[in-house]
């Protein structure tokens, strides 16, 4: 092994464009063991762990056949250094040693630390928990070290090819060891600073998670409070609105123009009041009405409700109803539950769109599949979906879905949601179809 | 004869929409603008259906509900409040309905006609 001092500083270079430790190592033992290399046939690098020395990679062949003919083969392909220490990448994950097994750095002798690569002509010469890592002579133990101490050791030796092992290569791993030891030390720290960023940045998503889900509760309390309050506030005047109004209409004759506007007044205090009622349906806590019904009949009458609001928008509704469903369940509440899923679906088409209404049967579940061809839930909206005041209507609270959810989970039901933006929502809804499944009787709040 | 309805509510424009639209169906209709003043008149007067808004300074609703059924008249009582939420409660109170205030009067002159005609 003759190598001059070029060769070696071109290693480094190498060796050093690697941040990753894994990589390093593996650089490392394949700079050990190349041909253009430092040419050993076998090596072993341990890591110091603690108090321990840990075996962490092997690069070399287990048999002289296996060596041989890897050999042939590489001369043949004649990649250089640099290709094959970029190989790395891909081997490593086969260079590592998966053992528990270590010695206690206290089990070996201080002088094969500290001083310099130290050649091993005999097994007499090494301490016994030495020996099950070195099973071939001569051996040169090359330890690591940088300025905070020992980093691990090497153990290398020329197995197949018997080359001796000369007190010039014994200097030359020195150098040798002392760029490693650099390398390896810069990718530790690397690693280091990496594990500290990914702490932070999880410390900090953490953060910003539980932030949200306080801002969340804490806007829920306060204007679960505050719409209570706003909500009887509110009913006065709407009555005072609505009903002068009606008044106006009903004991004047009045010009057409006038009457039109008294109607927009009236007819927009009841859109007030209807939102009030849907605020103070949240707030209360119904108890559940449980009677037997059956639920294709349900689902026709509800349908018979918004056949203004589908006719305006020239929204086709097809119903696919597999089989005959009889539910034990609060009709009343489901009727503004699914309502509530229906208006959703209405509002997000256009014009001329599609809704699906399927209902069927699954493990004593009624399901009922509300699917549009609308344009869909953005997937930041998608996250809040059942939180109350989310919402993409200008002219809504975004407590539809959200008491759709309670009234469905009063049930002992399930409720998701599937949506494509462009393409449409599917609202899934499960209801037990026995009341002894619905659990006992639960209230909202 | 016509019959007589006393309308407690402090709400000045409640009360003169309800008087009116009350009025036009053909009712006599006296109101008193505090809930001292509808326990007052309710003992020196005979009505036939008193309707009790809630939520009033000084005697709220619930206290004049106490002292009209105090005086053991047989007259019918709505509650008519923005509250709904003691809507749940209002039986064991004594009263005949209880209404939500509403955007429209339709639903107070109905439930007025069904109890007293």
């Amino acid at each position: 092994m003759d190598i001059e001092f070029e060769k070696l500083w071109r290693i480094s270079r190498e060796l050093h464009l690697s941040l990753d430790l894994d990589d390093s190592l593996c650089r490392i033992l394949t700079a050990l063991t190349a041909g253009e290399g430092l040419a050993f046939n076998y090596a072993i690098l341990m890591e110091k762990k603690e108090e321990r020395l840990k075996p962490r990679l092997k690069i070399g062949p287990e048999t002289k056949d296996e060596a041989f003919k890897i050999w042939a083969e590489m001369s043949k392909v004649s990649s250089g250094l640099e290709e094959l220490l970029d190989s790395c990448q891909t081997r490593r994950a086969t260079a590592k040693i998966e053992t528990d097994d270590f010695i206690y750095l206290s089990e070996i002798p201080e002088h094969l630390l500290s001083d310099g690569s130290i050649k091993i002509d005999e097994p007499a010469s090494l301490p016994s928990s030495l020996q099950r890592f070195i099973n071939y002579f001569p051996s040169v133990i090359v330890p690591l070290k940088s300025e905070s101490g020992l980093l691990g050791l090497i153990i290398a030796d020329n197995r197949y090819t018997h080359n001796p092992i000369t007190e010039k290569d014994l200097k030359t791993l020195d150098l040798y060891a002392a760029i490693a030891s650099n390398v390896i030390e810069r990718s530790i720290l690397f690693e280091n600073v990496k594990n500290k960023q990914t702490e932070l940045e999880n410390a900090l998503k953490e953060l910003k998670e539980s932030q949200m889900s306080l801002m969340r509760l804490e806007k829920f309390a306060t204007i679960g409070e505050i719409a209570s309050t706003f909500a009887h506030e509110l009913r006065t005047p709407i009555a005072i609105i609505g009903g002068y109004s009606e008044k106006l209409l009903k004991k004047f004759e009045l010009p057409q123009d006038i009457k039109n506007y008294i109607q927009i007044i009236s007819k927009t205090s009841k859109r007030v009041e209807l939102i009030i009622q849907n605020l103070s349906d949240y707030i209360r806590s119904p108890v559940p009405d449980y009677k037997e019904f059956e639920l294709n009949k349900f689902l026709d009458n509800i349908v018979s409700f918004i056949d203004i609001e589908l006719e305006k928008k020239k929204i086709q509704l097809k119903k696919d109803y597999k089989e005959e469903i009889n539910i034990i369940a609060d009709s009343s509440l489901l009727e503004h539950a699914f309502l509530n899923v229906l208006r959703n679906s209405i509002d997000a088409i256009e014009n001329n769109g599609e809704i699906i209404i399927k209902s069927y049967r699954e493990n004593g579940l009624a399901v009922v599949e509300i699917k549009d061809n609308g344009s869909g839930i953005p997937e930041e909206i998608m996250k809040n979906l059942f939180i109350p005041f989310h919402t993409l209507k200008t002219d809504g609270l975004g407590l539809g879905l959200a008491i759709t959810k309670k009234i469905i989970i009063l049930h002992n039901g399930k409720i998701d949601v599937e949506s494509k933006e462009g393409e449409g929502t599917i609202v899934r809804i499960k209801i037990p179809l026995r009341r002894e499944e619905n659990g006992k009787k639960n209230s909202l709040s | 004869m016509a019959k007589r309805i006393l309308l407690v509510e402090d709400e000045e424009d409640i009360l003169s929409l309800y008087k009116d639209v009350l009025e036009s169906e053909g009712y006599i209709v006296e109101c008193a603008r505090t809930g001292i003043e509808g326990v007052e008149k309710f003992k020196h007067s005979e009505f036939d259906l008193v309707i009790l808004d809630i939520r009033m300074p000084q005697m709220d609703g619930i206290e004049v509900l106490g002292r009209i059924l105090n005086e053991k008249k047989d007259t019918k009582i709505i509650i008519n409040s923005a509250y709904g939420s003691y809507k749940d409660n209002f039986l064991t109170w004594g009263a005949d309905a209880y209404l939500i205030k509403s955007s429209s009067t339709e639903t107070l002159i109905n439930k007025v006609k069904e109890l007293i005609g």
